[in-house]
């Protein structure tokens, strides 16, 4: 595969996963970096001369992103302590569509809810829930078990409950819902 | 009521989370469906760092997914990394990594540190690449040879000649050696290079540098030698190890496979020829080296 191709599947993908590293991260600037650094791994499986060809080169890539989040975090292993309390719900308008101050909110209350939550709980969030993963792939993914994943979806969800009530929905001209 | 731009999709986020997951799955759609990212500043540094990375992890990758994933397509795009190389300025003369890889990765580091030496001024050589034999040791076995020395360290198998056809292929430079050949059968390779060209073994091995974020080997001392080992591992059917040793400045590796090729073939032995012992007298000898 020729690194022409390999540029447009990096620009073709570069959008989701910038949004998974976004979760992932809490902040534009890091979320940049893992995408980069995520695409420079893809890099060098997609040129390496005696490399097994990428059977499935977005799935690689999100596997690469979710697991150089929770390696790098790891070794940071830092400042990051889960925190007891949860976030207030973002305050909106009521009626109509979002406007960008309420959806500046609703990201805020997001990362504020992530931040509280372990590495490995905010990956099995973002695969599961923005990536729309079944549990056994976000298990694959994340290279552990199932029944962990699950664990950690359900301590994950309670977490960021406060932010799923009613008023958040999806707005019935871009995309459909589950309700 | 308020609304959010865009929706989830369906997908595998129902099940036992239910409603809870549902709403996960359009709260996180929503809050970054609008996200328009730098797309071109990201794909440009992503190629970039990859460039450098992988410039950086020439020997632990190829070595490892030689063994591991086989020498398919090795010749056709491998050519230029493993065997048509240009020659690297000599060792104790470089100033800059020569290594033959992309025009456009980034500029090389400056020299770091260097032993001190009596002679010949030093190049950009890694912490820990040398033992403590002069720094103008020279490589003194042909690549044609090489199947043969390894037979005389490894007693009791049977060498064939160095594969030179695609996808295989030889390098027979003064301070680059490459070559692949069957031992007892099984596909085998044995490599030296230039340590300044290469990662560091702490470099090749960080988890960070590989893509499944699980470390790729272990550096360990023997002998006041840094050696980096790892493997057994297995891919479509075939297992292979290696061994790298870092001495000299250069950087001596060996791998063994249990099969013939590195893929789509029925190995010919439980495990790789040669064990990690064995690899390790090849890689630690004196015979590659002369004054």
């Amino acid at each position: 595969m020729s690194e022409q191709e390999f540029e447009e599947f990096a620009r073709a993908r570069t959008p989701q996963l910038y949004r998974s590293a976004w979760l992932l991260c809490g902040n534009h600037h890091e979320a940049e970096d893992l995408v980069q650094e995520t695409l420079a791994k893809v890099f060098t499986k997609w040129r390496s001369p005696f490399g097994r060809r990428i059977d499935n080169p977005a799935a690689y890539a999100q596997t690469a992103l979710t697991r150089t989040f929770i390696s790098a975090r790891r070794r940071r292993s830092s400042g990051e302590i889960p925190r007891d309390d949860l976030p207030d719900p973002p305050e909106t308008t009521g009626g109509g569509s979002m406007s960008a101050t309420d959806l500046s909110e609703v990201r805020l209350a997001i990362v504020e809810a992530l931040a509280g939550l372990k590495p490995a709980d905010r990956a099995v969030l973002v695969l599961r829930y923005l990536e729309d993963l079944s549990v056994e792939e976000t298990a694959q993914r994340m290279g552990t078990s199932s029944g962990a994943v699950r664990s950690r979806a359900l301590r994950a969800l309670e977490r960021v409950r406060p932010l799923l009530d009613d008023s958040l929905v999806v707005h019935p001209s871009k995309g459909t819902t589950h309700d | 009521m308020t609304d959010l731009p865009g929706g989830s999709r369906s997908g595998g986020s129902g099940g036992s989370d239910g409603s809870a997951g549902r709403r996960a799955s359009e709260l996180f759609h929503g809050a970054t469906t609008d996200f328009a990212p730098d797309v071109d500043r990201i794909v440009q540094g992503g190629v970039a760092r990859g460039r450098t990375l992988r410039r950086r992890r020439r020997v632990g990758t190829s070595l490892a997914a030689v063994a591991v994933v086989g020498i398919l397509g090795v010749a056709a795009s491998a050519g230029s990394e493993l065997i048509g190389d240009a020659e690297p300025a000599p060792i104790g003369l470089a100033e800059t990594d020569t290594a033959a890889d992309d025009a456009t990765d980034a500029p090389p580091t400056e020299s770091p540190t260097a032993p001190p030496s009596t002679s010949t001024p030093r190049g950009a050589l890694p912490p820990g690449a040398y033992t403590t034999l002069p720094i103008d040791t020279l490589v003194v076995v042909s690549a044609a040879d090489v199947p043969g020395v390894i037979g005389e360290l490894v007693p009791g198998g049977t060498v064939g000649e160095p594969l030179e056809d695609p996808p295989y292929g030889v390098a027979d430079l003064r301070q680059k050696k490459v070559v692949h050949f069957l031992y007892d059968g099984t596909l085998t390779t044995f490599s030296i290079e230039r340590a300044d060209t290469l990662a560091t073994c702490a470099e090749q091995v960080d988890p960070a540098n590989q893509a499944d974020g699980e470390p790729g080997g272990e550096c360990v001392e023997q002998d006041g030698v840094t050696l980096l080992t790892w493997g057994p591992d297995t891919v479509d059917g075939v297992s292979a190890q290696g061994v790298s040793a870092f001495v000299h400045g250069y950087v001596v590796s060996a791998l063994s496979s249990n099969a013939a090729a590195g893929k789509d073939v029925t190995p010919v032995l439980a495990e790789p020829a040669l064990s990690m012992q064995e690899l390790t007298t090849i890689v630690t000898s004196e015979e590659w080296f002369g004054e």
